[in-house]
């Protein structure tokens, strides 16, 4: 199992190093320094073994987390191990970068003491963690019987005596979309990813059950959702059998499950470029239509229009929403629509000069890509039809649902 | 250069960037910046520098800047001379060669060389020597040269001057058109500024490798300046460095001399005696500080260099061995590496190894040093003293250290132990055990030459055969053999296993015993090896045939395909009901022809420079006085010298040809080459000691082109390469029947070509009317300075220009009977053919294809005979079409052709071409 783990900052200085086993020395922390941070170019993989000792490293803001071992370890596991380490640190700290990891050494080592024992990873529950290892020198609110109670009982991730005034439920659906269009307007590739976030505060030990609009449930007028993956908590075999979700929701904030939506996407946005290459100018014309119910809208939309490297003048001309400029550091012109009603279409129209070239070397014509966010929207067509909560003392709950469609990569070929 | 502020800004913000991507951004940005200034008009002069640095730099740290490069050629163009040097600083970094802009750098530069003030020639010579384009070259080397020979231009100027020249004749040696000026120079050397002499020296040193004829008059210069700065202590007080007078320029005037053969006046030859005499002596005592015996050890070892170079005092050289004895001691690294160097400088040259072999255990010692290229040193060292008397502890000693050697060593290590192995080898069975020895221990790191090389030698000498088969079998049977020794072993039990087979554990089942238990282990290659091995051994033991054919049959379904293949055959081979068939195919190899090893010109092929060209190699006298009488024959100008007569060549220009018509080479040497060519569109028409020269044709009638390879075969190279192709008799003519021609657009032969290079040249074709007379090939070059030409018959005859036709089994004969009739032409010849068998109908089959000729299947009677039809065409247009019938009767070795054409020539020629064919069988 996992022998050591490392943080480094963005320079390579190690900000904790936490041995687990004696198979390894603190000087390894240098080899995967010298291999993977300071080599410039390298390929980087995610792993990389280096004689017997296999460094799993993952980067986040202004660090490098890295896991070490000399075994031959689940690769899988090791990366879901790092990025709930990154998910401790971002609930305890508000960010986890190299300041706050500085201005709470104590507290990372104590966390990472907790997380793994001899190297097999233990309770990673935020929840759970927050009852013992507390931000403030207060003594920890729990008794010891209880914890125990709780880490070997059947719903690890759930105190048994919750109580709130108000029994309230949240969902929000947010769906990624890739999208990649050929020049010639051909769709090659657009896929869903979706995440459903539930917070919920409810009393005692509520029985949860979530339904989808799923295509197998629905008698083929639903959605086709796969690849689901599930929180913990939710009854898998029930699924399995008819499909249904049910589950003891932990307290707060979680991720509910995570899906994949590959067949009949609604596309938000309808992307219509020209662009035209004559000698030392490249005319552009962009044309973009919302595709989705004039009661929406799309807000905070970038579009990066891709320019040749030799670009020096654009006039630039928008019609609709939004305002465009040059962006030479990106290479592109970039518009800024802070806000598209739907049905609504935008478009621009740009020429560009280049400068003169001793060899003309043909330009490579990256995509057009597009970021935007629209609320209440599915580009799957997901829906929540229902979620039902049951308790012991029959309680009335209240439940809200959100949607939200944003881009993930969303790629239109010029 | 006055501090520009943008500048500073902009490096010191790509500084601190954090990322790359971070920087990348900065420099784009800055990118579209000075694109968009570059566009606007009325940039002034510190806004167009600043940018165009700005631009330089980001082209250093590795980003593609493709504009501004018309930037930098208006600023190289100013008349401001800080414009100018930003100019050419972003001219020499940006521009590629091939840019259009490099005609405004070429008038620029031109305008500074000629017109401009000492500072601005300088700034321009400067760049000539950065940019070095051919044009340049060409164009300005006559300027350049003015500014190096004008009484008016100062020092600095001469000096860069010298520099440049020597760096465009370095590049371009046929550009600059050195040889006209190459005398010129040499004046100079004697030039009172010790800085324009070291510069010139440098330049006459380059000139000297190339016209050694025309820079004969630089070595008295050379010795006067040494004997002025050794003898007379003449020494401007700048150039003393730690009490040695203008090192740089003693070691440069030293080395100059060593291309030169001895000066034939007396008077110099005493002085150059006397001066290397005064510096040996100065190097016996040793000097204190570290740039003083720098300075003083290198002047010594390029004295000592020189000493050997002129071969003139015996007692000289004995000196310098006790001198570098005590260097290769040294604890200087530096001077350890120099002794070693010059110590097998000296071996390749002195009389007597004796006074160098009092040195072999410090030698030996060396081998183990802890730096890589005094290792190395001394590994030429011991090639190089190696003689018959020192050969086995020499062998010994350097096997002992190839176990340790680095990597890089060892392949070099082991080449040399299989040359001196060979060359000194005065027992068999030493012969052979250093061999295996060495195999076992260099193992990977060797090439295959080395084990071709043992078998080569295995299969010339008897004597040597029935060791080498019980070592061999001795090798297989070791629980660990290596792969080269594995090839070695299989290949010598193979061809002489029967010699062993009565002796105890040695019985044929043992061989292929101890043969079939390394097969798995060892590479496809090997393997394929011991297959053939394994066919051997059907035909050399039958009592153990049917163990070899289950291991050939369990081979058959191999996964590569060579070994599939060779299993195959060989299995099909060996199950052929016909007792001649396999001891023919495989009778033992006849030994090889002796020719020089292939590991020498292997190790001589390793020696690769770039800069001066070196005075000797490693290897002994023998290669070096081979060497140096090639360079001799090569250049023979160059040993009339101390007869005192003029320079005059030889005569062995090619284009003359023989003189002589007695002499001229005869053409019957290669018909057997000949005689294959006409049916086989490629091959080798010539293989001689020297060349070997190959044919590879493609017709599409009625014109052709015909590829002549050139390789050479010799050990050193060959100059003066011309081949010609034309048709005798008929140079004259006006008409030609047959036109031969170089192909248009082919790059011209080379100048020279190197063992084992190859030189090719195309010749068009055409036939313009039926002709008899097949062209003339004319070859000549200078191999170790003796002319030779060879004159062969090019395989072109009209049959050539023939093209297969079908048609309709019963229209043959009655074409055929029509031909009969109109007795246009018909040739008839009845042939031996004593090598025909039952079963070689395939082979004339192919031999009538070959010659373009259509086999019409089934329209003769009898099932053996072949008929065939082909037309042949001309420029004109006229066709002429022609039918064979080709009846073998192998029961009488004979058989009779017929062939039936619509012009008589064309007969006749097809008649004689298959004649000539079987003749050759």
């Amino acid at each position: 199992m996992l022998s050591a783990v490392f943080i480094y900052n963005q320079k390579g200085e190690v900000l904790i190093s936490r041995l687990y086993r004696h198979d390894v020395k603190r000087s390894v922390a240098d080899v995967f320094r010298v291999h993977v941070i300071a080599s410039v170019g390298a390929v980087r993989s995610p792993v990389t073994t280096l004689g017997s000792t296999t460094f799993f490293h993952i980067r986040y803001d202004n660090l490098w987390v890295c896991a070490v071992a000399r075994h031959n370890v689940n690769a899988a596991l090791v990366f879901e191990f790092l990025y709930r380490v990154l998910g401790l640190g971002v609930s305890y700290f508000g960010r986890f970068d190299e300041s706050a990891v500085k201005s709470n050494f104590v507290l990372v080592y104590e966390l990472l003491d907790e997380v793994l024992d001899f190297g097999y990873p233990q309770n990673m529950e935020v929840d759970t963690l927050k009852l013992y290892v507390t931000t403030e020198s207060v003594r920890s609110r729990v008794e010891a019987p209880q914890i125990t109670m709780q880490a070997t009982g059947a719903t690890t991730w759930r105190r048994q005596d919750i109580a709130y005034k108000k029994n309230e439920a949240f969902v929000d659906v947010i769906e990624a979309v890739n999208l990649l269009v050929s020049a010639k307007g051909t769709v090659l590739r657009s896929d869903v990813q979706g995440q459903i976030v539930m917070r919920s505060f409810l009393s005692g030990m509520p029985e949860c059950k979530f339904g989808l609009n799923d295509k197998l449930q629905m008698d083929h007028a639903g959605v086709d959702i796969a690849d689901c993956q599930f929180h913990q908590c939710v009854r898998l075999g029930k699924f399995d059998v008819d499909r249904t979700i049910s589950f003891i929701p932990p307290d707060g904030e979680f991720e509910l499950m995570r899906y994949r939506a590959t067949d009949a996407i609604n596309l938000p946005f309808k992307v219509l470029p020209v662009v035209r290459e004559r000698g030392r100018t490249v005319e552009y014309e962009v044309l973009i239509k919302a595709n989705f119910s004039a009661k929406l809208c799309a807000t905070n939309m970038v579009v990066t229009v891709p320019t040749p490297p030799s670009a020096t003048t654009c006039r630039i001309k928008v019609t609709g929403a939004g305002k465009a400029k040059y962006d030479p550091e990106e290479n592109a012109l970039v518009w800024r629509i802070s806000r598209l009603q739907g049905l609504q279409e935008t478009s621009l129209t740009a020429v560009v000069d280049l400068a003169p070239m001793a060899k003309p070397v043909p330009w490579s014509r990256p995509p057009i890509s597009l970021d935007f966010q629209v609320l209440m929207f599915t580009a799957s067509g997901l829906l929540v039809r229902f979620l039902k909560v049951f308790e012991k003392s029959n309680y009335h709950s209240v439940k809200w649902v959100r949607y939200m469609t944003k881009a993930g990569s969303y790629q239109v070929r010029i | 250069m006055a501090p520009m502020k943008g500048l500073t800004v902009f490096i010191a913000d790509l500084r601190k960037c954090r990322s790359h991507e971070e920087e990348e951004r900065r420099v784009n940005k800055e990118l579209a910046n000075i694109r968009t200034k570059f566009k606007e008009a009325g940039l002034n002069s510190y806004n167009r520098k600043k940018y165009v640095c700005k631009l330089v730099y980001m082209s250093l740290l590795g980003y593609d800047v493709q504009f501004g490069h018309k930037e930098a050629v208006d600023l190289a163009s100013s008349a401001k001379y800080s414009e100018k040097q930003i100019g050419y600083l972003a001219v020499t970094l940006l521009l590629p060669e091939d840019s259009g802009y490099m005609r405004g750098v070429l008038a620029a530069l031109r305008r500074d060389i000629n017109g401009g003030d000492d500072v601005s020639v300088c700034v321009a010579l400067a760049a000539v020597s950065n940019v070095a384009t051919r044009e340049i070259a060409e164009a300005l080397t006559e300027e350049i040269l003015n500014q190096l020979l004008s009484p008016s231009a100062s020092t600095f100027v001469k000096k860069k001057a010298a520099l440049c020249l020597l760096r465009l004749l370095r590049r371009f040696p046929d550009a600059a058109g050195a040889h006209a000026w190459a005398a010129r120079v040499i004046p100079y050397m004697g030039h009172r500024d010790a800085g324009v002499t070291l510069a010139v020296t440098s330049l006459a040193t380059a000139l000297a490798q190339q016209y050694p004829d025309a820079m004969r008059k630089a070595a008295a210069f050379a010795v006067r300046r040494l004997k002025s700065l050794v003898l007379d202590g003449e020494c401007p007080t700048d150039y003393m460095y730690y009490t040695v007078a203008a090192p740089w320029l003693q070691v440069k005037l030293l080395r100059l001399l060593q291309y030169f053969p001895a000066p034939e006046s007396a008077e110099l030859r005493t002085l150059l005696l006397r001066i290397l005499r005064h510096i040996i002596d100065a190097g016996q005592d040793a000097p204190r500080e570290l740039q003083q015996m720098n300075a003083q050890y290198s002047i010594l070892f390029e004295a000592i260099g020189l000493g050997i170079h002129l071969d003139v005092d015996q007692g000289l050289m004995h000196e310098s061995a006790a001198l570098l004895g005590r260097f290769i001691t040294s604890r200087e690294t530096n001077v350890r590496y120099l002794g070693l160097e010059t110590m097998a400088h000296l071996a390749a040259y002195i009389d007597s190894l004796a006074p160098l072999k009092r040195f072999q255990g410090v030698i030996t010692q060396a081998l183990r040093d802890r730096d890589v290229s005094v290792r190395r040193r001394a590994l030429d060292l011991l090639y190089s003293m190696c003689d018959v008397d020192n050969a086995k502890p020499v062998v010994g000693e350097l096997l002992r250290h190839m176990g340790g050697a680095d990597l890089a060593l060892r392949e070099e290590m082991a080449l040399k132990v299989a040359i001196l192995t060979e060359k000194y080898a005065t027992e068999y069975a030493w012969y052979i055990d250093v061999m295996m020895r060495l195999v076992a221990l260099a193992g990977e790191h060797l090439g295959d030459e080395v084990w071709h090389r043992i078998v080569q030698v295995v299969l010339g000498n008897e004597e040597l055969q029935l060791y080498a088969c019980t070592i061999a079998l001795q090798a297989l049977n070791a629980p660990v053999c290596h792969e080269s020794a594995f090839k070695v072993s299989a290949y010598v039990l193979g061809e002489f296993g029967h010699l062993i087979a009565n002796a105890p554990d040695s019985a044929p089942i043992d061989q292929l015993k101890a043969l079939q238990s390394k097969m798995p282990s060892v590479s496809l290659q090997a393997r394929a090896v011991a297959l053939t091995t394994v066919a051997k051994f059907t035909n050399l033991f039958p009592e153990i045939k049917t163990a070899c054919l289950r291991v050939l049959d369990r081979h058959r379904g191999a996964l590569d395909a060579e070994l599939q293949q060779r299993a195959c055959e060989y299995y099909a081979l060996a199950t052929v009901e016909s007792d001649a068939l396999l001891p023919t195919v495989f009778e033992e190899m006849p030994p090889f022809a002796e020719r020089q090893s292939a590991l020498v010109s292997r190790l001589l092929k390793q020696e690769g420079d770039t800069e001066d060209q070196r005075t000797w190699v490693p290897g002994g006298r023998d290669i070096n006085r081979e060497r140096r009488a090639q360079q001799t024959g090569e250049n023979p100008a160059e040993a009339d010298v101390s007869d005192g007569k003029d320079g005059e060549l030889p005569q062995s220009d090619p284009a003359d040809g023989p003189a002589d018509p007695a002499e001229e080479p005869s053409i019957t040497e290669s018909r057997r080459h000949y005689a294959r060519l006409l049916w086989e569109s490629d091959g080798i028409l010539y293989d001689g000691d020297e060349v070997q020269i190959g044919l590879m044709a493609q017709y599409k009638p009625p014109a052709g082109r015909v590829g002549v390879f050139l390789g050479n075969k010799a050990a050193g190279a060959i100059y003066d390469i011309s081949i010609q192709a034309f048709v005798k008799d008929s140079k004259d003519d006006k008409n030609p029947p047959l036109s031969v021609q170089e192909s248009p657009g082919q790059s011209p032969l080379p100048a020279s070509l190197l063992p084992l290079g190859q030189a090719r040249i195309y010749f068009d074709v055409t036939c313009h009317r039926v002709f008899a007379t097949a062209p003339t090939l004319r070859i000549s070059y200078t191999q170790a300075g003796a002319p030779t030409v060879l004159e062969l018959q090019l395989p072109v005859t009209c049959v050539h220009f023939m093209a297969p036709v079908t048609i309709a089994v019963p229209d043959f004969f009655a074409r055929w009977k029509q031909l009969g009739e109109a007795e246009l032409g018909e040739a008839q010849s009845v042939l031996k053919t004593p090598f025909l068998e039952e079963r070689s109908g395939e082979w004339l089959r192919g031999v009538v294809g070959g010659m373009g000729f259509a086999l019409i299947q089934g329209a003769d009677p009898a099932p053996d005979n072949i008929v065939a039809v082909g037309i042949a065409t001309c420029e004109s247009g006229e066709r002429f079409g022609c039918l064979m019938r080709v009846e073998p009767k192998p029961s009488h070795s004979l058989t009779r052709i017929t062939v039936r054409a619509t012009n008589d020539m064309l007969a006749k020629a097809v008649a004689t071409n298959i004649a000539m064919i079987f003749d050759s069988k």
